[in-house]
């Protein structure tokens, strides 16, 4: 179990080592840490319910009919997304959904359909990939910040030497 | 909200819509894609078995199919049956000693019992291994005339046994007889009992040479210590094993000492042993280094089978000595020296090439500080035949390089016992 | 839209098809190829449905209806992928079967604010992920594998940089393909530094 946690946290993030919502985290580079934490909290509470229903639905339901599984995820988390939308409607939180529609979905799809050895190791897999995203989506936009735009060569400015920054992360978390 | 519900809908009938046309695609794509996955699963069976029709497994360790086998070894992941009978497919997989990671393979083996094809599916080590696993094609579950990869011993070691365990496991569920093992086999099998000296862990140190005449088969100690032969004696063979130092034994395929009545054929295979001057010589020179004024150095006919390969006599302020020149096999190949007083007590001793180092001693250092090479070999000085305790003086961390060391002195203690006509 | 413009707004349309992707797929140069097909397929076939579905969803729920349109259309490639092309769809895994939920980001406008046609911007999406795919994964492949389209190329085996086929090597390849593309497109002043 342990390995399984430090594995979601860090050697094989998704985020960063993976590579599955990336944008995510490029995207919200501007954020301040407390919308990153806000949002990585909201990823992660989606995460968690997202995983257990479609382990669920994919055991028990969905066995025979394996080719149905990723399209089904993928329908509730567009439901959960929509249901979310609704709630919040009138809340600051509205754009983080929308946000989260727009560049996690695929990491919350991913996770949900990876499927497991049983319901409690999916629910430790996504949570600790959820807080393994908002750590680290918080220490790259904490470096993102640092970066000074005269010191980067004009090619390099922008989606670049982000995609070196996050590749720097993926390096220090590969080490584990 | 009528806006926001009137969009719900349409997202739920777009869900319906695709829904369906998924499970529609996924029916019908379903058998070619079973097809597709069996296929690729099953290709490396057929690579070891080109002529096959189709598999079925029977068995798999993790237990995903109900299987009438029992007791096969963990080495065997799987085993699949041709359908149309032409024998047996195995996925193996296993760890030698100091590997990173499993050796795995496959392999075919035919209904008359022969091996049909190997592949190699994952080997990490960058040792080269290559040709070592088409040797087994054409063996049958004697596995006669395989031998180990020089070089490769640890991986080699566990690939032979994998594939033995392999045969185990269909002789033992009666899904093939066992092959019977010929005379010449049996013999050969025989040498590492008989000649200590040809073999380390059990498996044989030797090569084998070219033989004629009434001898059949014949071997060459790798480390000089001597000859082995299969040599015809009238309907039947004997093995005949000789030492460099003029011992010679004959055995029959039941193991029995034969030596009195194999006289004939213990003389043709003393034709096969090579010269020895060059061992005799650096024994020699070993000798005069110790005891500057010895004497009457003289080559002594010893008929223990081991890892000496020299022995010698000699004189040094009136007192008789004797010599010995053992090659063990420690973590490289160990030259050994010895010097024994008349009554067998070690009075000299030294190796070539001392095998210890910092990394492998640490904790002993740590444990005896100031503690070198040469305080180990002082250890051993005084001890005979009757006193010396192997396992007293082996250092853990350097298991290989110290059960060098006590075979080569178990092995002077034994040459020392069986000089001919006894030590004076 | 002229090729400068195009090759500007790479990074404009790399962030919508979802930058992830790109890095998974440039492992191998047939993992890019197989990606790519699949990306501008998913795509322009999600365009051309949500030209249709737009007129029932509103602006709010846009992104929801193409994302559903997206997976569907991505499942449906997939499974015929791993029918009809094993090999391919092996090299690909579960990543073709989600690539779709990205087609719900296909931008309405490039770099310099100039509007696009959604089929049109899909499309262009999808050569954007090709030539930078293709071009990470033979960069990658050759160097960090010592490989091409799966063909060992011995002679580089004691060459080969293993970093550049880890996640890293997805990081720095990608980004210096794109910088490339940044400078080439960049305005003749910006180029000669003034």
């Amino acid at each position: 179990m342990l390995t399984s946690i430090l594995a979601a946290l860090l050697s094989r993030n998704y985020t960063f080592v993976g590579h599955i919502g990336i944008t995510g985290a490029v995207k919200s580079k501007n954020n301040s840490i407390a919308d990153n934490a806000v949002l990585g909290g909201f990823v992660t509470v989606m995460l968690l319910v997202c995983t257990a229903v479609c382990w669920a639905l994919n055991s028990f339901v969905l066995a025979s009919a394996s080719f149905l599984a990723v399209f089904v995820d993928a329908v509730i988390v567009v439901a959960l997304l929509v249901l979310c939308k609704l709630a919040l409607a009138r809340t600051k939180l509205a754009g983080h959904i929308d946000f989260i529609a727009a560049t996690l979905s695929v990491l919350i799809l991913c996770v949900s359909a990876a499927g497991s050895d049983g319901i409690v190791s999916a629910i430790v897999t996504a949570l600790f990939t959820g807080i393994g995203y908002t750590v680290f989506s918080i220490v790259f936009a904490s470096l993102c910040e640092k970066l000074d735009g005269k010191a980067v060569p004009a090619p390099f400015r922008g989606l670049p030497i982000e995609l070196l920054t996050a590749g720097m992360i993926a390096l220090a978390l590969i080490c584990f | 909200m009528k806006k926001s519900i009137s969009s719900i809908i349409a997202i739920v009938c777009l869900a319906a819509v695709f829904g369906a046309a998924v499970f529609g695609v996924g029916k019908l794509t379903a058998p070619i894609i079973e097809k597709n996955n069996s296929g690729a699963e099953l290709a490396p069976l057929k690579e070891v078995m080109p002529d096959a029709e189709g598999f079925e497994l029977i068995y798999d360790a993790s237990g995903s199919v109900n299987t009438a086998l029992s007791g096969v070894s963990a080495e065997v992941s799987k085993i699949y049956r041709e359908t149309s009978g032409k024998g047996f497919a195995f996925k193996c997989s296993t760890t030698s000693q100091y590997s990173k990671s499993p050796l795995e393979f496959t392999l075919g083996i035919s209904m008359e019992g022969k091996i049909v094809g190997v592949k190699i599916d994952s080997y990490d080590e960058t040792l080269d291994f290559e040709d070592y696993p088409q040797t087994f094609i054409g063996t049958d579950s004697t596995l006669a005339g395989v031998t180990l990869h020089a070089g490769v011993t640890f991986s080699s070691t566990a690939f032979k046994n994998a594939v033995i365990s392999s045969f185990n496991a269909l002789i033992d569920n009666e899904l093939m007889k066992a092959a019977e093992k010929g005379p010449e086999q049996l013999l050969a099998e025989l040498i590492p009992t008989v000649h200590t000296g040809m073999q380390n862990g059990g498996n044989l140190k030797a090569s084998e040479i070219d033989a004629s005449g009434n001898v059949v088969k014949a071997y060459t100690a790798d480390n000089g210590s001597g000859v082995a032969a299969v040599v015809k004696k009238g309907e039947n063979f004997v093995l005949v094993v000789l030492n460099n130092m003029g011992g010679a034994a004959a055995f029959d395929v039941e193991g029995n000492d034969v030596t009195a009545d194999c006289g004939a054929e213990i003389d043709e295979a003393k034709k096969l042993l090579a010269d020895n001057s060059a061992s005799e010589t650096l024994l020699e020179k070993r000798i005069t280094a110790w005891f500057a004024d010895a004497s009457a150095i003289e080559n002594v006919t010893t008929s223990a089978m081991n890892t000496v390969v020299s022995a010698k006599k000699f004189v040094s302020e009136g007192k008789t000595y004797y010599g010995f020149y053992s090659k063990s096999f420690g973590f490289k190949d160990m030259d050994i020296y010895y010097v024994l007083d008349e009554n067998g007590a070690i009075s000299k001793m030294t190796a070539q090439t001392f095998i210890f180092e910092e990394e492998y001693f640490g904790a002993f250092k740590t444990a005896n500080p100031g503690w070198t090479a040469a305080d180990y070999v002082k250890n051993y000085y005084g001890l005979n035949g009757e006193t010396y305790n192997g396992d007293s003086l082996m250092i853990a961390a350097a298991t290989m390089s110290s059960n060098a060391f006590k075979t080569s002195t178990s092995d002077v203690f034994a040459a020392f016992s069986a000089i001919e006509g006894g030590a004076n | 839209m002229k090729l400068k413009s195009f090759l500007g707004s790479m990074p404009v349309f790399l962030l919508s098809v979802g930058v992830g992707f790109v890095l998974l797929s440039t492992a191998t140069v047939w993992a890019a190829l197989g990606m790519s097909a699949s990306v501008i397929v998913v795509f322009v076939l999600t365009a051309l449905c949500m030209k249709l579905v737009d007129k029932f969803v509103s602006a709010e729920y846009r992104l929801f209806a193409a994302m559903i349109v997206g997976v569907g259309f991505s499942v449906l490639v997939n499974l015929l992928m791993q029918a009809f092309l094993p090999a391919v769809a092996s090299e690909l895994g579960v990543f073709a079967a989600v690539v779709g939920i990205e087609a719900a980001n296909i931008p309405c406008e490039d770099k310099d604010g100039v509007k696009l046609n959604t089929v049109v911007s899909a499309l262009l999406s999808g050569v954007a992920f090709t030539v930078i795919a293709v071009i990470s994964a033979v960069i990658r492949e050759i160097l960090g594998s010592a490989s091409v389209f799966g063909v060992k190329l011995g002679f580089l085996d004691s060459f080969r940089l293993k970093t550049l086929a880890g996640a890293f090597g997805a990081y720095v390849v990608v980004a210096a393909v794109l910088a490339c593309f940044c400078k080439l497109s960049a305005p003749k002043a910006e180029k000669e530094g003034k």
